[in-house]
């Protein structure tokens, strides 16, 4: 808690975690932007006489084994790297935080219930979850999504519980009660505010969490399926070709690399920045 | 306890029982309490930390906490039988008939919710006011509790305000729609001492300006005696002593009250060590046989430990729950006398 504040002075020590994290993911979400509008060469344009080149003024970070452009695949590979990412954890939060709200703030039977429940889904490894609802729904970007969502509900729907058990008996939840406010709004509006904070925490580390599971999966072949260009799927392709041109191994894996770290490290910063707050007070 | 309810009467609890019943332990909160409260009246209930002073408090909000329920006994106000309302009816009936202040100040107004909203919230809720109305019922609320610049407030968050000022926001909230009764636990033991008698004296103008009578839940004697009409002591789940606040302090009868009395160091006189009543409350789910204050009290006899007294009139609107004037009212409460065989 007080580690991040400064000395007497109060001056405060610079929250380093959260300008490298807004820093990744916004050049991150800035350059899939671009590619709705730009890339360099076309995604899946073929340069027959350019395959497993390194980079060059052309081709900026190399070419494929199809001599198609690394730097535009991965620019669009971007795109389905966000996609999976918002849906999953649109998914978990939203699910998670009704499925954890409700057992935090009702608590008895339906906490049992619900928790129950969850611990049941946790007790599965999440790949095989993944795979499990890949093998009903069968392969591609939403159900791979999905899939990944399902899996991050029941640590959501933890930390969601303990937000909404800590907030269920303070005072002004309390007093909420003693002006007649029925318990739906009293969840909705006056504690969710309260647990926000922890949770878009819990959202963030949830997002990394969804770009390596989904490139976990495309690189398996089970998640992204072709044509549309996923950093795993890339990853898998490459890796035939390791010896010959590691350039190709080195973009994909770059960026599924760059994109955790920012995601952990914006949740991290998050974090940080809360505990200032609450240390001043 | 006949159905005939006197007019004037804000609130009546009739032997109600609120219990836990936990597997085989039945934990006995609230065991059989009485009470009334006339309109415009303040009456203090007072007893040290689980006698159930604030369980009765939630028990007439009907938020007894998970796991404990009113097992017996009726809440009547204006003569209406709260324990047999619905959920839904009693939403309607929180904040606009009772409403309650709490102890705590810093914890309860929403750090998240600005003054205004939180103000707005009950009156829109209950008063059906539209989001204009509102706004202005919330200005000459924080006005009537003392505000300088109300408009300005409105926009703040709580963590602007001090203590005070938010017991003050707190009361502004709980008289909003002028209820009947307003029940404050505790209102002034997280304040300054300074502020207190502020709080107080507010709540008490305030009240009766709307007519709502005051059930204050307090363990501070000198609150009491400076605002409260009536005084109702509890202890272990029971109301052991009634009587209008000046005949409790001249003439206290239950070895309890005087014990509690003579916990209030005088400023008068020899100074002598802080007075405490031995021992301490039982716990309520393994609560003696007879009177529940037989093992500490210093006069306690044969006839004690054998049944809970009844509450026993001394004196015109004096009941006392205890053998010591069972039979002799005339005793005038002397627990040193000799107690009858």
């Amino acid at each position: 808690m007080t580690v991040t504040q400064g000395p007497a002075g109060g001056r405060r020590r610079t929250n380093v975690n959260l300008i490298i994290g807004i820093v990744i993911i916004g050049s991150m979400a800035l350059v899939t932007l671009v590619s709705f509008v730009y890339t360099p060469h076309d995604v899946n344009a073929m340069h027959r006489e350019h395959r497993f080149e390194g980079p060059s003024a052309r081709f900026l970070l190399g070419t494929d084994n199809f001599g198609r452009d690394i730097l535009s695949r991965l620019m669009y590979g971007g795109r389905t790297a966000f996609y999976v990412g918002i849906v999953a954890v649109g998914i978990g939060i939203v699910v998670g935080t009704m499925i954890g709200g409700l057992a935090g703030y009702l608590g008895s039977w339906v906490d049992e219930l619900f928790m129950r429940v969850m611990d049941g889904l946790l007790a599965f490894p999440g790949l095989i979850m993944a795979l499990m609802v890949i093998a009903v729904a069968g392969p591609g970007t939403l159900n791979t999504a999905f899939a990944i969502g399902v899996m991050s509900i029941p640590g959501i729907s933890r930390i969601a519980r303990s937000g909404f058990l800590q907030y269920r008996s303070i005072e002004f939840v309390q007093s909420a009660r003693t002006i007649g406010v029925r318990p739906a709004v009293i969840m909705a509006k006056h504690i969710l505010p309260n647990v926000m904070t922890s949770l878009v925490i819990a959202g963030s580390v949830a997002f990394a969490g969804a770009i390596l599971s989904e490139a976990g999966l495309s690189y398996l072949g089970l998640g992204v399926q072709l044509p549309d260009p996923s950093w795993g799927r890339m990853l898998r392709e490459a890796q035939g070709h390791f010896m010959r041109t590691p350039w190709f191994t080195l973009g994909p894996g770059l960026a599924i690399t760059l994109m955790v770290l920012g995601f952990y490290s914006l949740s991290n910063g998050i974090r940080d920045a809360i505990d200032v707050r609450e240390a001043h007070g | 306890m006949s159905d005939a309810v006197p007019s004037d009467a804000a609130l009546v609890v009739e032997d109600l029982r609120t219990w836990f019943l936990r597997g085989d332990a039945t934990v006995k909160a609230i065991d059989g309490l009485d009470l009334r409260i006339d309109r415009n009246e303040t009456v203090a209930l007072v007893g040290e930390s689980g006698c159930g002073k604030s369980m009765t408090g939630l028990s007439i909000m009907g938020l007894v906490p998970s796991g404990g329920q009113i097992v017996s006994g009726r809440i009547l106000l204006d003569g209406r039988d709260l324990t047999r309302l619905t959920d839904r009816e009693m939403e309607r009936v929180r904040g606009r008939d009772v409403s309650m202040v709490f102890q705590e100040p810093m914890t309860s107004l929403n750090p998240l919710m600005t003054i205004g909203e939180q103000i707005m919230e009950v009156l829109r809720y209950h008063l059906g006011h539209t989001s204009d109305q509102a706004k202005r019922g919330a200005e000459q609320l924080l006005s009537l509790v003392g505000f300088a610049r109300p408009r300005r407030l409105i926009g703040e968050y709580p963590h602007r305000l001090s203590g005070g000022m938010r017991q003050r926001v707190m009361i502004a909230i709980a008289l909003a729609c002028e209820p009947r009764l307003v029940i404050a636990d505790e209102p002034t033991t997280a304040l300054d001492v300074t502020i207190q008698a502020q709080i107080l004296e507010l709540l008490q103008e305030l009240s009766q300006r709307v007519r709502s009578a005051i059930l204050l839940i307090t363990h501070d004697l000198a609150v009491v005696s400076e605002v409260a009409d009536r005084v109702v002591v509890m202890y272990a789940g029971q109301a052991v002593e009634s009587a209008p606040t000046d005949r409790l302090f001249d003439n206290p009868c239950h070895p309890y009250t005087r014990g509690l009395l003579d916990c209030i160091p005088a400023i008068e006189g020899p100074v002598t060590r802080l007075r405490s009543i031995a021992g301490s409350v039982p716990r309520p789910d393994a609560l003696p046989p007879g009177c529940r204050f037989a093992p500490r009290c210093p006069v306690a006899f044969d006839r004690c430990p054998l049944a809970v007294p009844r509450m026993i009139e001394v004196e015109p609107e004096h009941q006392v729950r205890c053998y010591l004037f069972d039979g002799e009212p005339g005793s005038e409460g002397s627990p040193s006398g000799d107690p009858p065989a």
